[in-house]
Order: structure tokens, then C-alpha cells, then sequence
């Protein structure tokens, strides 16, 4: 069964965190830091599986994030592994084209999204049409999402400076786009962005 | 359904965010927060009723400062509020903070219930899908108590939306997890058995994981989810059903399901209806043809999805084990794998060749591989996939490939990433122990482990091989000659100097002989190494030093004046101080019989599970069961190959018997402890029943001289050959008759009345070191002929002879040993002994040889005594003197009174009394100084029931102090010879 379902971005900060068994929450922070150090090391060639105290990791790394399972040893890895581009695509879809900072300004939709998919540490549904549809549903009854993202947008044009959602840096100049979400990435990383290209 | 407000977006929620996200400090961060939390508790404590909208964005903000790592104490009544709202994400965001945050609070907790209640029966599927979510993310035993009742009905019931079905199987199995006492499947187990055949694919996938749980906690009550898990299985694999609905992923039919179903199955043995089990092999047939054919997408994802299905099918595969075909299939498809350019491929088919490996039908095939694995040991850029090469290897490992795997082992050692360093070497020395064909390789592997990575040479590995070393007499002299020379070099790990240490100290006398390692040099030798160690290791010389003084009495100055010297007497460690003043003090006080009897080399250590594999089994966890398993079959192998005779002594060793003398002879036990325990058992009877013309013959040989060797006068007979003088070949030696018993033979009889192991006898030519093993009216001896000298002994041969009336009363069979003993070799010889009556006189040995030469002589009485028999028998103080007024009749009584000859221990009475053999009853005599015991002495013919009271009178001054030993048995000569026998212990 899944222990844990953990995403985080390459500097270490924590977009999701569902827990499937009982820690305290120092344990939980201890946990937290344990699995990016094991997982920012690797690189492509390594597996996407790291042993991990007496469970194990399945993990995969979208643009600058890395969704990490944490499941039983004996535990089927690749079935895991696609369940991880599963879910991405779920979230793809749910959020048009998904980016780090929906996942900030959205958490608690991106835990109505996990519960769809994964429920007492097990694979619910797999299916993303289904889940699509009915993520869907829920939406009708929610605001625009643009509408927030416009807020933020104001807020942050306001003279404040930005954080590249890959590196994290903080001196990027400012940059508007239209696309899903209106935080643009540092030069550099304006290539990673966009998850789909990796879908 | 609610109209989408322009409120609903949470502006301030977003704004809240972005400034939190724009502090650029954590003083800041914090500074922001609590200007929000006065804020929202200003609102919430506010007079104005909160709307609904405001309450949820409160809610929100707390709970993203809770996840933002700060605490949050208060809000919780307000999100129990917004459960009742009629607006989804008003509900929804209330019940994700009471998952996130659950409190015990118990007034809350009834109130949440009872909100989750109302949403259960709403009929709305939505507001049910949350509820049900709620239970399983906080999964309390309190909501197992509201309902464990009422969700499996929810899950069955026949008009709940498919959807709801999933949340409720999926809640049910957290709550079965969490309580297992309050969800009680009964009635329901049929109708949700037959959810496998729901035609809702989600609900299926959904509700298998409770039904898998559930399987491998009752298997029995589950057992008809077989056939459906197949049938279903079957459906998806062919793709001939239309149910697969949008479950196709990159091209591959419900690859989740289907891994699901794959597991479900391995709850159970293979079907036993022949038309499921066709239908099954089909299915993983089609599974493994599908790996050979053309993908029908490039993306990763498909082939992983495709790959997922295979591996869970392969474990399905091993887990039957029964199905040769599939598992060579099996095993070959991974072989392709592991030149797979895909890392994760590697590393999988390297992880489940593992499990192969253990099936008797496919470790062959996975050992053709064996040239793969050792180059991926070699060339993986993954320390992982490095490890897994690295567990393959070890599971692959069997007599035929060991050499090569240890090397290979060995030498990645050298290069090995930090964090698997220890393990490997735990794995290396298991591997060299078992596979130890002759025990110079073991003792070499392991002191080049040390070398290698004296770092990771873990305590149990440098015990482990001290243990063999000690148990395995034949090593000995290879052993000590061995760190000898390791010690030479300048640097040495200090596990190396322990192992030394103890080595030389146990053995040194065995390479003295040669002067380039006479005794001092070792000394030196060892002593230069004392000053860069820890103190367990100073201390651990210390005492190889003391050993030395007795090995070798001409180090005993030099080595006292080590001892006496500041840096040792007087050092500021409490330990090495005592040490060094105590090894002073004996060594100048005791007399040379003293100081050989405390530093007697180290006996036996009592064969038990190696703790080296109980090391490695406790680092790798749980998932170490498959390296159990595998040592389990490997254990049988062992005991079953190999000759038998000669083995017996390696497959008694091997049997990992709680006790040492516990299971040793399998005759009483009906299940055997341990896989060695009943060709242990078999063993013995199989001596029996070959050996018995042979011995009988042998018998009838030795009848000729017997009269005259019975004479007990022969003892002081000058044509003995004593310690000492078997150089100059005392003219009997030349006699081929069996010389007559050793003075000393009655001397070294009593030295083993109480106890089963030991030296029995030792000249400068031979040692023979013995094991016994008694139960019952049967026994076993193990006789180890030592050779010390580096000259062959020829013509060896060994008799056993039961004297007079003995031989009616014994029966005693022996094997005949090998007729050349080499220099510094050591052969065994097993002894099975039979009680038949009770005795007194003990078989005789005799042991014939040449050595350059000239023929040697010896004969010694085997040290098989009545007391041997007994049984211990526990009884109250009642029972005692019951049974002691019922033995009343002057013969049945012997007493002795007679000196101590050793000081009156406590502890070193009750050792002897329950070395002899019978229990040793406490509380029984109400003079709490004097000891009684009883015990049953056991013989084909009869029982002889024992009862034994030692009355000490410990008051009386050293030198005069007395024994009163009084014994009753049912028969006379019993306890005559018992007390006889006991009278010479004390």
C-alpha cells in the first residue's frame, strides 16, 4: 500500500504531502527532508526507485518537481510508477496544462484530486476521462481558476519580485504570459514549465 | 446545484498566498501569518454571524498556514460548521481540514460524526464521496465504531452510485486495517466477493484491494474470489471483453486491474479446478508472449504499463513454483532484461531474479547468467541496481559457483559505495561459511575481508569466524599460521589484530614448532600492534597473553613484566587494570595444573543459528524473508550431499538447534526444529542398522585378549606409553596387541562424568578431543584424532571393546576411520552407544598407529558412564521424600562420606550435580546447604528411578571439610556405582 504521497520542487519545498499512515509531525518534517535528499541526488540514468528506511520510493521528476511514492517493498514498482504519470495527467487535465504554482494556489483542490485517484493508500480509480468528468463536476460549483491566478498576478505585479517556480531564484524580471498560470520562469528554465511538454 | 458566485474564487486566500509567497524572510513570513491569524480570530470571534463563504476562506487560510509547518489552535468548530453547508466546496474544504488536522477532541468528534452521518444518508453521491474520503484519511477508531456497520452496506447495496462503491470498499479496507475487530464481514463476504464481477472496471479496481486484504487475512472464507479473479483476468488479457470501457492506458487493457488481480491470486495456491488453472496459465502465457511482441507505442509509458503486468504476473509464476515451463520462461524473459537499455528494467529483473533463483526449477537457468550479473556489479552507474547485482549474486551462489562469486564479491568490495559496504560483507562471510568446502578457503576469505574493509567487519563476522576456527580442530594450525602472517603487515585493521589475538592465543602452539613464529616472536608480534588499539581490543590481549604464559611457559617472564609494568597495572581503564593485575596475580600464584585448567583452550561453542545471517536478516527488514527461505534449502542441501559418515559431524554443526544438545539425536521430537534435525536423526539410525555386523564382528575379534586386558592391575603396568615418552617407543609398542589402559584412564573417566566435551586425552603425538550427545538409553560420542605432529600417521585403526559382562550390557558400534591420518590433520570418528542394562565398567579404546615407523599403542577407557542415562526429574518436596521412605531397604541405599578435594562453590556443586544429569531439586531439603536430586536413569531393559542427597558440612575449616553423598535406586548396583562415581567430583 502507499505510505505516503509526497511532491516536491527541486529546492526542497513541499507543494503536497498525504500521509496513509500515522506520523507525528515531527516525523513527518524528518520524512519530508529524507526523501529530497535521496531523490534530488539521482539523475536519469538511476532508477526511478530508491529503498528508503523499510519501504520504498517510487518517484519520477516533471519539470522541476518530483512526485514521490512511498509504498510497501514488495510492491508492484512500475504499476506505481505509471500510477505517478497517471495522476499527472489527471492534474493536467483538471488544471489545463498544470504548472508548480497551481499546485500552490490550488492545494486543497489538488487534495480532492488525490482522494479521486488514491484512497486508503490504495489505486481507487485509474481511469482520467472518469475522473476528469467528474473533477469536472466539482469545478461547475467553483470560481474560474484564472480569476484567482489574475489576483495573484496583481499582487505580485505590484513591485514585488518573482520566484522562478524551477530554480527558485528570486531576481527574474517580471514576465506575463497567458497561458494557464501567469508566473513565468527565469530564462533559463521557461523550457522545463510547461509539464505537458514532458507528457 | 449552487450557482457559481464570483465569492467562490477566494481572492483573499490567493492574495494571502502571494504575500506569504513574496516575504522575503522568515521573520517576515512569520510576521504576515500572525497579522492573519489575529485577523481571522478577530472574525471569528466576532459579533457579525459569519457567511458560509467567509468562513470557508478562513478555514482555508488556517489550513494553509498549518501546512505551511505553523500551529494552528483554534478554527476547528468553525470547519465542523462549514460541514453542514449545503455548498460542495464549502464542505469540501471543511472536511479537508478535519482530515489534515484531526483533533480528539471528543465533543468535536460527535459533532463530526454526526455531520458525516447526515452526508451518508443524503443520497447526493458527491456529499457521500466526501463523508466516505473523511472516515478513510483520519480511519479513527472512533468512526469505526459510528460505521464499520453501516459501509459495508452502503458498498453492496444495489442502487449506490458506482462511484460511491469505490470510496466505500476503499474506507472499508482502512477501517478493517485500523480495527479489524469492528468490521465484520459475515454476511457481506459473498456479495462483495462478487464485486470482482462488477461491470463498473473502477468499482472493480477499487474494491480488490479490499478484497485482497481481506483474502490474506481469511483465506478460507474468501476462497471462491479464485475463479472470478480469473475469469475477470482472463476478460481483460484476451481484450476480448467490451467492458474494458476507457480503461486502456497507452495500449495496455487496465494494467492496474490486472496487476490487482495478479495479487490477489497470490493469496492463494494454484486453483485446484483444473479448468481455472488452464485458464490461468493461459492468461500468463498470453502475459509472457505479449513481452516478445512489437510495442504498440514508443512511450515509456506503455512499455510500463506493459512491464507492470509482466513483472506481477512473474511473481504470480514464482510464487506457484510448480510450473517449470513458465518459470524458465520467466526466467528468460529477464535475462533479456537485464541487458535492457532501460535502468529500471535492470534493476527489476535483477530484483526478481532474486526470487527465481530460490525455485529449484529455474536457479539453474538464472545461474547461466551468472556472467551478466557480475559485469552489472562492475559497470552500473547506480549503486542500487549495483546492490541488486549484488543480492542475485548471493542468491545465486551454490556449491559450484561459490568460489567465483565470493571473489567477485571480494574484489567490488574494493570499490564498493560506503553504503552497502557492511552489508556485502555480511553476505561475503555467510557465503564463505556455507560454502566452505575446505576451511583454509573460509579462514583466507574472511581475514582478506578484514583487510579489504576492516571498517565494515562488523563484531558478528570476526566472532563467526573465531567460533569455526575453534569448533573445526582441523583449520586450527592453517588458522594461526594465516594472521600469523596477516599481522606481519606494518598497518593492520584492528579486527585483524582481534582475531589474532585470539587465534594465537587458543592455537599459537600449534605453528611454535617453527622458529621463525616461536613463541616470543609471537608475542612481539602481537604486542606491537597493543599500543594502537582500543581498549577492548588491549583487553582482549591481555588475556591472549595469559594464555600464552600457559601455552608457552618460557614467554611467562617477559610477559610479566608487560603485565607489571605502569602502563598496564596501573592503567586509568578500570578493565585492562583488573585484567593486567589478575593475569599478574595468577600467573605468579597458581601452580602450572591450575593455571592449565583455567586456561584450558576454549570448548566448543554450541552450534546455533549463525550470527552473522541473524545480522544480515535484521538489517534487510522485512524484506529479508526470501534470503530465510533460501537459507532453509540451502541448510538441507547441505546436510543431504556429501558422505554421510564423514559429514555428520558439518551436518550436526549446521543444525540450528536452540540447545546445544536439544535436537541433536531427532528422536523424541516429532517435528523436527530445524531442516538438519531429522537427517540428523535418520543418521543415527542408519549407523545403527549398517553398522551393526561389522561391530558385532568386531566384537567377536576382540574376544580373544579381553580376559587379559580386564585385569584392573594392568593399569600399572610399565609397557605403557605416557605423555612424554612416546618418542622412545616403550617395547610394547611394538606389540600388535591392544595395549592396556593408561594409569591415567580411570583419572580421565572421572574427568568426564560431568561433563559431555573435551580433551580426553593429549601426548606430543596425538590429541583426542571428544563430543558426546546422550538421550534416552542411546547416545552418541564424537572422537576427533588430532595429529599434531607434521608427519602422517600410517596404519591407523581403532578398536572399541566392551570387557567381560560389559558387552551384554552395551552395545556399541563404531565406523572405522581412515587408515592415514596426515600431519596436522584430524579425523572423527562417531561412536553410537546403546544402553541395555545398567553397568559399571567402561568400554576401552584402543588406539593402534605408526609414526615413523614405529607402532603405537594406546588404550584408554571411553568415558561412558551409568550416569549418562539420566533423565532429570523435577519433583515437589513431598514426591521426594515419598519415593525416599519407598526406597528404605538397606541395599538400595549407598552412602560415602569422604573429603572435599576442591573448595565447596555454590555454583560449582550445582554445575557437577546437573552435569550428571539429574535435576537439581531447590526447596526440597529443608537445610538449605545440602543439595538433593533425582533423576531416572534409562536403559533398554529397565527404568532405574535415582534419588541423590550431598550433605556438605561447608562450616568446617578449609582441609577438613567432608561429604556425606547418600543414594537410592530401585537397584543396587545403580546406586553403589553412582555414588562411586560422584564420591570422586568433589
Amino acid at each position: 500500500m502507499i505510505r505516503f504521497i509526497l511532491i516536491q520542487n527541486r529546492a526542497g519545498k513541499t507543494r503536497l504531502a498525504k500521509w496513509y499512515m500515522q506520523f507525528d509531525d515531527d516525523e513527518k518534517q524528518k520524512l519530508i527532508e529524507e526523501v529530497h535528499a535521496v531523490v534530488t541526488v539521482r539523475d536519469a540514468k538511476h532508477t526511478n526507485f530508491v529503498e528508503f528506511r523499510n519501504f520504498k520510493i517510487i518517484y519520477r521528476r516533471y519539470a522541476g518537481l518530483y512526485f514521490c511514492i512511498c509504498v510497501d517493498v514488495t510492491d508492484n514498482n512500475l504499476a506505481y510508477l505509471e500510477g505517478i504519470h497517471n495522476f499527472v495527467e489527471v492534474l493536467n487535465e483538471y488544471f489545463h496544462n498544470v504548472c508548480e504554482l497551481d499546485l500552490v494556489f490550488n492545494f486543497y483542490k489538488v487534495y480532492t484530486v488525490v482522494d479521486e485517484m488514491f484512497l486508503a493508500g490504495e489505486i481507487r480509480e485509474t481511469e482520467t476521462e472518469e475522473s476528469k468528468e467528474r473533477l469536472d463536476n466539482y469545478r461547475v460549483r467553483e470560481d474560474r481558476w484564472s480569476e484567482t491566478c489574475q489576483q495573484g498576478v496583481e499582487q505580485a505585479a505590484t513591485g514585488k519580485r518573482r520566484v522562478c517556480m524551477v530554480c527558485c531564484s528570486k531576481n527574474q524580471s517580471i514576465h506575463h504570459s497567458h497561458t494557464s498560470c501567469h508566473w513565468t520562469p527565469c530564462p533559463k528554465h521557461v523550457h522545463k514549465v510547461q509539464m505537458n511538454n514532458y507528457i | 446545484m449552487p450557482a457559481v458566485s464570483k465569492g467562490d474564487g477566494m481572492r483573499g486566500l490567493a492574495v494571502f498566498i502571494s504575500d506569504i509567497r513574496n516575504c522575503k524572510s522568515k521573520e517576515a513570513e512569520i510576521k504576515r501569518i500572525n497579522k492573519e491569524l489575529a485577523n481571522i480570530r478577530s472574525k471569528f470571534k466576532g459579533d457579525k454571524a459569519l457567511d458560509g463563504y467567509s468562513k470557508k476562506k478562513y478555514v482555508c487560510k488556517l489550513l494553509f498556514i498549518f501546512l505551511l509547518g505553523h500551529d494552528i489552535d483554534f478554527g476547528h468548530m468553525e470547519a465542523v460548521n462549514l460541514l453542514s453547508s449545503n455548498k460542495y466546496t464549502e464542505k469540501q474544504i471543511g472536511y479537508l481540514f478535519i482530515s489534515v488536522l484531526v483533533n480528539s477532541n471528543s465533543e468535536l468528534i460527535r459533532l463530526i460524526n454526526n455531520a458525516i452521518k447526515n452526508d451518508l444518508s443524503s443520497r447526493n453521491p458527491t456529499f457521500m464521496c466526501l463523508a466516505l474520503h473523511c472516515i478513510a484519511n483520519v480511519g479513527s477508531r472512533e468512526m469505526a465504531e459510528a460505521f464499520a456497520g453501516e459501509i459495508p452496506r452502503i458498498l453492496v447495496a444495489g442502487d449506490t452510485m458506482d462511484s460511491v462503491k469505490q470510496s466505500a470498499a476503499l474506507c472499508l479496507l482502512r477501517l478493517y486495517k485500523a480495527s479489524p475487530d469492528l468490521v465484520l464481514m459475515g454476511e457481506w463476504t459473498s456479495r462483495v466477493v462478487h464485486l470482482l464481477n462488477d461491470q463498473h472496471m473502477g468499482v472493480v479496481t477499487a474494491a480488490i484491494s479490499l478484497i485482497t486484504c481481506l483474502s490474506s487475512k481469511n483465506p478460507d472464507e474468501f476462497k471462491t474470489c479464485v475463479s472470478l479473479a480469473v475469469s475477470r483476468l482472463s476478460r481483460i488479457v484476451s481484450s476480448a471483453s467490451t467492458d474494458l470501457q476507457d480503461y486502456t492506458y497507452y495500449f495496455v487493457p487496465a494494467p492496474w486491474l490486472s496487476c490487482k488481480l495478479l495479487r490477489l491470486l497470490q493469496c492463494y495456491p494454484p486453483p485446484e479446478d483444473g479448468a481455472v488453472k488452464g485458464r490461468l496459465v493461459e492468461c500468463l502465457e498470453t502475459i509472457l508472449n505479449k513481452a516478445q511482441e512489437p510495442p504498440k507505442s514508443k512511450k515509456v509509458q506503455h512499455s510500463n504499463a506493459k512491464n507492470a503486468i509482466l513483472f506481477e504476473a512473474i511473481s504470480l509464476i514464482i510464487h506457484y513454483d510448480s510450473e517449470p515451463n513458465l518459470l524458465v520462461r520467466a526466467c528468460n524473459q529477464l535475462g533479456q532484461f537485464l541487458q535492457h537499455r532501460e535502468t529500471n528494467l535492470r534493476y527489476l529483473a535483477l530484483e526478481s531474479m532474486c526470487t527465481l533463483a530460490s525455485s529449484e526449477f529455474s536457479h539453474e537457468a538464472v545461474k547461466t547468467h551468472i556472467e551478466t550479473v557480475i559485469n552489472a556489479l562492475k559497470t552500473e552507474r547506480d549503486v542500487s541496481v549495483r546492490q541488486r547485482a549484488a543480492d542475485l549474486l548471493y542468491a545465486m551462489c551454490d556449491r559450484s559457483n561459490a568460489k567465483q562469486i565470493v571473489a567477485e564479491m571480494l574484489s567490488y568490495l574494493e570499490t564498493a559505495d560506503y553504503s552497502i559496504r557492511e552489508e556485502m560483507v555480511l553476505k561475503v562471510a555467510i557465503l564463505a561459511e556455507k560454502y566452505a568446502v575446505d576451511y583454509s578457503w573460509y579462514v583466507d576469505t574472511i581475514l582478506n575481508l578484514i583487510r579489504i574493509a576492516g571498517d565494515y567487519v562488523s563484531e558478528e563476522v570476526w566472532y563467526r569466524v573465531i567460533q569455526i576456527v575453534i569448533n573445526r580442530d582441523d583449520v586450527q594450525g592453517y588458522a594461526a599460521k594465516t594472521v600469523f602472517e596477516a599481522l606481519q603487515a606494518p598497518a593492520c585493521h584492528e579486527n585483524m589484530v582481534k582475531v589474532g589475538g585470539y587465534i594465537l592465543g587458543e592455537f599459537g602452539n600449534l605453528i611454535a614448532g617453527d622458529p621463525r613464529s616461536s613463541p616470543l616472536v609471537q608475542f612481539n608480534l602481537l604486542h606491537s600492534k597493543f599500543h594502537l588499539c582500543s581498549v577492548p581490543t588491549r583487553a582482549l590481549l591481555l588475556s591472549a597473553y595469559i594464555k600464552f604464559i600457559n601455552l608457552f611457559p618460557e614467554t611467562k617472564a617477559t610477559i610479566q613484566e608487560v603485565l607489571r609494568s605502569d602502563s598496564q597495572i596501573r592503567n586509568s581503564d578500570v578493565e585492562l587494570q583488573q585484567r593486567a593485575v589478575e593475569y599478574l596475580k595468577l600467573s605468579s600464584i597458581a601452580s602450572t595444573d591450575v593455571l592449565a585448567t583455567v586456561l584450558e583452550e576454549m570448548p566448543p561453542f554450541p552450534e546455533r543459528e549463525s550470527s552473522i545471517l541473524a545480522k544480515l536478516k535484521k538489517k534487510k527488514g522485512p524484506g529479508a524473508v526470501s534470503v530465510e527461505l533460501e537459507d532453509g534449502k540451502e541448510r538441507g542441501e547441505l546436510n543431504g550431499g556429501g558422505d554421510r559418515g564423514g559429514d555428520a559431524a558439518i551436518a550436526a554443526s549446521n543444525a540450528s538447534t536452540p540447545s546445544p544438545s536439544a535436537d541433536l539425536l531427532g528422536l523424541r521430537s516429532a517435528a523436527p526444529v530445524s531442516g538438519a534435525a531429522p537427517s540428523a536423526g535418520s543418521l543415527l539410525v542408519d549407523v545403527f542398522s549398517e553398522a551393526g555386523p561389522a561391530a558385532s564382528s568386531a566384537g567377536v575379534n576382540d574376544d580373544g585378549f579381553l580376559s587379559a586386558l580386564h585385569a584392573p592391575e594392568a593399569s600399572d603396568s610399565p609397557l605403557v606409553e605416557g605423555p612424554g615418552d612416546s618418542d622412545s617407543a616403550p617395547p610394547s609398542a611394538a606389540s600388535e596387541d591392544p595395549a592396556p589402559p593408561l594409569p591415567e584412564s580411570d583419572e580421565l573417566l572421572n574427568k568426564f562424568v560431568c561433563k559431555n566435551n573435551g580433551v580426553l586425552f593429549e601426548n606430543q603425538l596425538l590429541q583426542i578431543g571428544i563430543k558426546s550427545e546422550y538421550r534416552q538409553n542411546l547416545g552418541r560420542m564424537y572422537l576427533f584424532y588430532g595429529n599434531k605432529t607434521s608427519v602422517q600417521f600410517v596404519s591407523f585403526s581403532t578398536t572399541v571393546s566392551c570387557p567381560g559382562e560389559l558387552q551384554s550390557q552395551l552395545n556399541v558400534q563404531t565406523k572405522t576411520v581412515e587408515p592415514l591420518v596426515e600431519g596436522g590433520a584430524q579425523v572423527q570418528q562417531v561412536i553410537n552407544i546403546e544402553c541395555l542394562t545398567d553397568f559399571i565398567d567402561a568400554p576401552l579404546l584402543n588406539i593402534k598407529f605408526r609414526y615413523g615407523g614405529a607402532l603405537q599403542n594406546i588404550s584408554l577407557k571411553l568415558p561412558v558412564t551409568i550416569n549418562k542415562f539420566f533423565q532429570p526429574t523435577e519433583m515437589a518436596a513431598a514426591d521426594f521424600f515419598q519415593r525416599w521412605k519407598q526406597l528404605s531397604q538397606p541395599q538400595q541405599e549407598a552412602q560415602k562420606i569422604f573429603k572435599a578435594s576442591h573448595g565447596m562453590d555454590t555454583e560449582v556443586l550445582k554445575a557437577k550435580l546437573l552435569g550428571l544429569g539429574t535435576a537439581l531439586l531447590e526447596n526440597v531439603d529443608p537445610n538449605p546447604e545440602n543439595y538433593v536430586c533425582a533423576g531416572v536413569i534409562q536403559t533398554k531393559a529397565q527404568q532405574v528411578g535415582c534419588l541423590l542427597r550431598l550433605e556438605p558440612n561447608a562450616q568446617a575449616q578449609p582441609g577438613e571439610q567432608m561429604y556425606r553423598l547418600t543414594l537410592r535406586s530401585s537397584k543396587d548396583t545403580v546406586s553403589q556405582r553412582v555414588c562411586d562415581l560422584l564420591a570422586e567430583q568433589f
